[in-house]
């Protein structure tokens, strides 16, 4: 009788197969560089994105002492910072 | 990871050449130095708004003003990122490649600048923070960046860096 | 900005980004201390070329405001003694907080334009904001 192959028992070995570990290597290191690429964006988007939110009620900053045109009651208020040189 | 092996032959003077010119602590300096740079320089752009980058760049004359928003928007998360790859050593190459084809683009840009005898206020450089450094300055800051890359290209061995993670060292 | 006059309102921050710019600001506002304001800001952009450039342009000034009707004694002892400067660097400050770093910048509601642009730009943005305030109105 022939013997019954091996294979599935190979198959079935706990062992690491060779030449998967430099793979799993090269996996990590793209997972990390990812990350702290992806890390350094977020850092920034956020930062901008709570910038861009201040920006509307900074704007409400002081009338009092400014020249004025126009209407005080206008729905567009232009604000002008202009030097004279 | 790059191994040249040891050589104490004159005829195999240029890798030896190269090894001196790379040795690990000149490539983990020059990597901090222009990639932190060149970090500083990215962030410090994206933390302006938009139209006042624009307007920086607008300050340089030669380039054409339909281009400038897209420069603006692009170059500085170039920067950033490119510096941020260098200063971790991922894709270290690559990264030092797309460094030194900006600074190869900003030197051009100053010397263009020094020529046309063009007034600049404000290098725009780093945005936010705001050096205000005249065109020779930058120029020679750049050119001294472009020098510091050589021994990062050319290194034989990637040390503090994610591109050497898990690989085996070999010592010199 | 006539044709906005009654739906639009213009507040002018004079920002001062240097020695110079200084001095023709804290003049504007003394100006504005005889109810000269807008002729003296009138007058700064006329004649810039005459004095923009030199270190101290104060003299200069007060010979140009003395042929437009301003009292010139009374502008250079306001100018002298400081009184705006907390006025200036207010603004300074402000403009500062707003990343303002170069000039023109104007801020049309919430939307900023950097530099020198077109009329036609400045009119289109205030139309979108004229409409953007009308539909938030209709709401």
């Amino acid at each position: 009788m022939a013997k019954k192959s091996n294979t599935r028992n190979r198959n079935r070995s706990t062992k690491q197969p060779r030449g998967t570990a430099p793979f799993t290597r090269q996996r990590q290191r793209l997972m990390l560089g990812g990350v702290a690429l992806l890390v350094v964006i977020g850092i920034v988007v956020g930062i901008r994105m709570s910038r861009q939110q201040s920006l509307p009620p900074q704007l409400q900053g002081a009338i009092d002492g400014h020249y004025t045109r126009g209407s005080a009651a206008a729905e567009v208020v232009i604000k002008e910072f202009s030097d004279y040189t | 990871m790059q191994n040249v092996p040891p050589s104490n032959s004159l005829a195999s003077s240029p890798s030896r050449w190269r090894r001196l010119s790379a040795a690990p602590w000149l490539v983990i300096l020059a990597r901090l130095l222009v990639g932190g740079l060149f970090v500083v320089a990215g962030f410090s752009k994206l933390l302006l708004p938009h139209a006042e980058v624009v307007a920086l760049m607008q300050q340089y004359t030669v380039i054409p003003q339909t281009v400038t928003p897209l420069i603006a928007t692009v170059l500085p998360w170039v920067e950033l990122l490119s510096g941020t790859a260098l200063l971790i050593g991922f894709f270290t190459t690559p990264a030092a490649l797309v460094v030194a084809l900006q600074l190869l683009a900003f030197c051009l840009l100053m010397v263009v600048i020094l020529i046309m005898g063009i007034e600049v206020e404000d290098c725009g450089c780093f945005g936010q923070w705001g050096w205000h450094e005249t065109p020779l300055q930058v120029l020679i800051r750049d050119l001294v960046m472009l020098a510091l890359l050589w021994p990062i290209i050319w290194r034989w061995q990637d040390v503090w860096a994610l591109d050497a993670w898990g690989a085996t060292s070999t010592s010199p | 900005m006539k044709r906005f006059e009654d739906k639009v309102q213009l507040v002018l921050y004079p920002l001062a980004l240097n020695d110079r710019s200084e001095v023709a600001t804290q003049f504007a506002l003394c100006a504005g201390e005889q109810d000269q304001f807008w002729q003296a800001h009138k007058m700064l952009y006329q004649h810039q070329t005459q004095w923009h450039r030199l270190s101290n342009p104060l003299d200069r000034l007060l010979e140009l405001a003395g042929g437009n009707g301003l009292d010139t004694a009374a502008l250079k002892q306001c100018v002298k003694s400081g009184k705006m400067e907390p006025l200036v660097k207010a603004d300074q400050d402000y403009a500062r907080s707003l990343q303002i770093r170069s000039t023109p910048t104007v801020f049309i509601n919430n939307r900023r334009i950097v530099g020198a642009h077109s009329e036609a730009d400045f009119v289109r943005t205030i139309r979108q904001e004229l409409a953007r305030a009308e539909r938030a109105a209709q709401q």
